[in-house]
């Protein structure tokens, strides 16, 4: 639903507008065509997704090796962690695996003890939380970044998925779309022999004609015409754009020509956003599995730090990098138990925790450097709260401690109960990148139904 | 009758809460099933038309529609419309229209004898024989099988009668194809 435009133009339509024509100077490898539709504040979105529920305690939320000892958390590196503080004196461990990231510690922030749900723990369910908000599907939060109701004029697509998909139950995702690098070159290739479907051709407009006479009823066939009637009037510019991309080299190693897709589609105004799903699997219920899991977590951060050191490098335009005009976010669907029950400290898998999370987030908006929450359970002495008892009665899952929203930091408190307006969530994550792109405040997450939305981390943006 | 009333509000009741925006919206056929359909009516029996061949590249069925699965779970993914599944979706059944078009001269696709001879008689466009109704309906059936109510044909067959009337028959049967494939009656389950 569209609303009304303001009577007064806002600061960023001001820039928009006013910069436009310098905006189209800056382009240093787009097209003419793309250049005049430039946004002079362009600002895109890459979610990177660990899928399968990655152990925080491989990365930022390492526990020491003292709670191995105790039998309280596996440990299969087997090396003490180091202590990660942030600028605002927030305070985790990390493991020796994070060195590729140690780099860019200064482009991102780090969130620990983000609870995905009070409630289920199935690898779907929490993947459409962290999407969605709700266990069995709804709005991703992704295409709503590039709504019209922010005020910047919508890419032609609202995501690229460069990598293998994921499954999720989300209803609007017709417009985040599986584009691969291998893809590109015939497909650019073909397009540019066909015509594309232009409203000045009259078998288009016969078809426009065809789709127009079955919209406006009521039933799900005329749903569906409608999109198409959209997409058909969209598909011209789309043809246009897909037909210019260039394919990346082949010389380039995949992370590398899925950036340079990234940023080719972001530089064509082709799309708002790209969800990245690392091809490891982080789901190592099997001892074997958690055995390897310090091979799996060099591997994934390796490519993470290939990410950034290429959002890092790379142009977007004469000025800026495409860091600088990328909100990146590095999310895991949940975390993992610390242990499983009954199983030897070293001969054990781990299962799915929505207790507690770890999330990266940095480059445009964000204010980086920070180290955000804390799960408690730190180390083998530490207590844990009523309130944890009451939802992991054998204490396998560490948990996000009570959170202070002013100061960004934990709390010292021990509930009695659980509160989630205690604690920080995914939907606190999630409206913090909706407020960052001026995503309406009708959008917004709630914390529960009966309750308001999860609050704006504020401390987070600059 | 009792118990049976409450289970049926219950099922509505269910029906209700799940339903949003999305889900009462026609989604692609896919291009598994649109292949498997144009096979059906227009191959020679049991066989299906080479159709991936039309697609601009490798992976970009996906963006047609496809079933996807996560363990138990199954679902149908990028089935809703939007404009770069329509671009390829125009571009691919461009492709194939093209093809239907060029075999007027030469054989580009092998046909089941009856929709052969149909074609063939298409050919003959911009000729009389080739503008009777039951010719194009034939046409019209041969490629969107039964899916659409008659309107949809004479609105179709109308506009080439007006607009092609005198363009030669491989483009002519090119756009006659297009349109047919790119109509919704054909990409989108009803």
């Amino acid at each position: 639903m569209s609303r009304p435009k303001p009577m007064h133009p806002s600061r960023r339509e001001v820039l928009r507008f006013g910069g436009l024509g310098a905006g189209t100077l800056l382009f240093a490898r787009s097209s003419f065509a793309s250049s005049i539709s430039a946004d002079a504040d362009p600002h895109f979105f890459l979610l990177v997704v660990l899928n399968g529920g990655a152990d925080s305690s491989y990365m930022f939320d390492a526990r020491p090796l003292s709670m191995t000892r105790a039998g309280k958390i596996q440990n299969y590196l087997g090396k003490e962690p180091d202590p990660w503080i942030g600028k605002n004196g927030g305070k985790a461990l990390s493991t020796s695996l994070i060195k590729p990231l140690a780099a860019f510690r200064d482009r991102f922030s780090v969130l620990n003890g983000v609870c995905m749900a009070p409630s289920f723990d199935g690898h779907l369910q929490n993947m459409n939380f962290l999407f969605a908000g709700k266990p069995f599907g709804g709005d991703s939060f992704v295409p709503h970044l590039n709504s019209s109701e922010t005020g910047r004029k919508p890419e032609s697509l609202d995501a690229i998925v460069p990598t293998d998909p994921l499954f999720i139950n989300v209803d609007n995702h017709s417009g985040v779309v599986p584009l691969r690098p291998a893809s590109v070159k015939a497909l650019s290739a073909t397009l540019r022999n066909v015509e594309p479907p232009g409203s000045d051709h009259g078998l288009v407009d016969f078809m426009r004609r065809r789709l127009a006479a079955h919209t406006g009823d009521a039933g799900r066939f005329s749903a569906g015409s409608s999109l198409m009637l959209a997409g058909l009037d969209g598909a011209a510019q789309v043809h246009r754009q897909l037909a210019s991309l260039t394919a990346p080299s082949e010389n380039l190693g995949p992370e590398q020509q899925q950036l340079a897709l990234i940023a080719e589609c972001f530089r064509l105004s082709i799309s708002r956003s790209a969800i990245y799903v690392l091809p490891e699997s982080f789901d190592v219920h099997a001892p074997d599995q958690a055995k390897a899991q310090p091979k799996l977590f060099s591997d994934a951060i390796g490519r993470i730090a290939t990410l950034f050191k290429g959002l890092n490098d790379t142009p977007f335009d004469a000025k800026r990098s495409l860091f600088e005009v990328t909100t990146v976010m590095v999310a895991s669907e949940l975390g993992r138990t610390m242990r499983g029950v009954d199983l030897p400290i070293d001969q054990t898998g781990t299962n799915h925790n929505q207790f507690s999370n770890s999330i990266l987030i940095g480059g445009k908006g964000i204010r980086a450097g920070l180290v955000i929450g804390a799960s408690d359970l730190a180390d083998e002495k530490a207590t844990v709260s009523k309130a944890h008892l009451a939802l992991d009665g054998v204490l396998e899952k560490t948990m996000g401690l009570p959170f202070d929203f002013s100061t960004l930091k934990s709390r010292p408190d021990q509930p009695d109960a659980f509160d989630i307006k205690d604690y920080l969530t995914i939907g606190s994550v999630v409206n913090t990148v909706y407020a960052l792109f001026d995503v309406p405040k009708s959008n917004y997450r709630s914390l529960r139904r009966d309750l308001p939305a999860a609050p704006v981390l504020h401390g987070l943006l600059v | 009758m009792k118990p049976l009333a409450v289970a049926l509000l219950a099922g509505v009741a269910l029906c209700a809460a799940v339903a949003d925006g999305a889900a009462q919206t026609s989604r692609f056929k896919g291009w598994a099933a649109i292949s498997k359909e144009l096979s059906t009516r227009i191959a020679p029996k049991g066989e299906m038309l080479d159709l991936d061949r039309f697609l601009p590249a490798a992976d970009m069925e996906d963006l047609l529609g496809r079933w996807s699965t996560f363990g138990s779970e199954h679902a149908f993914q990028n089935g809703l419309p939007n404009a770069i599944s329509i671009a390829i979706w125009h571009a691919t059944l461009s492709n194939f229209a093209t093809s239907v078009g060029a075999s007027c001269s030469a054989p580009q696709l092998e046909f089941h004898a009856k929709f052969a001879q149909t074609l063939k008689d298409l050919c003959s466009w911009p000729a009389a024989g080739a503008k009777a109704d039951a010719l194009l309906m034939d046409y019209w059936l041969a490629i969107m099988g039964y899916n659409a109510p008659e309107p949809e044909y004479v609105a179709w067959r109308d506009h080439f009668l007006a607009s092609y009337k005198d363009r030669p028959a491989a483009e002519t049967i090119t756009a006659m194809t297009l349109a047919i494939t790119m109509n919704p009656y054909f990409l989108l389950h009803k």
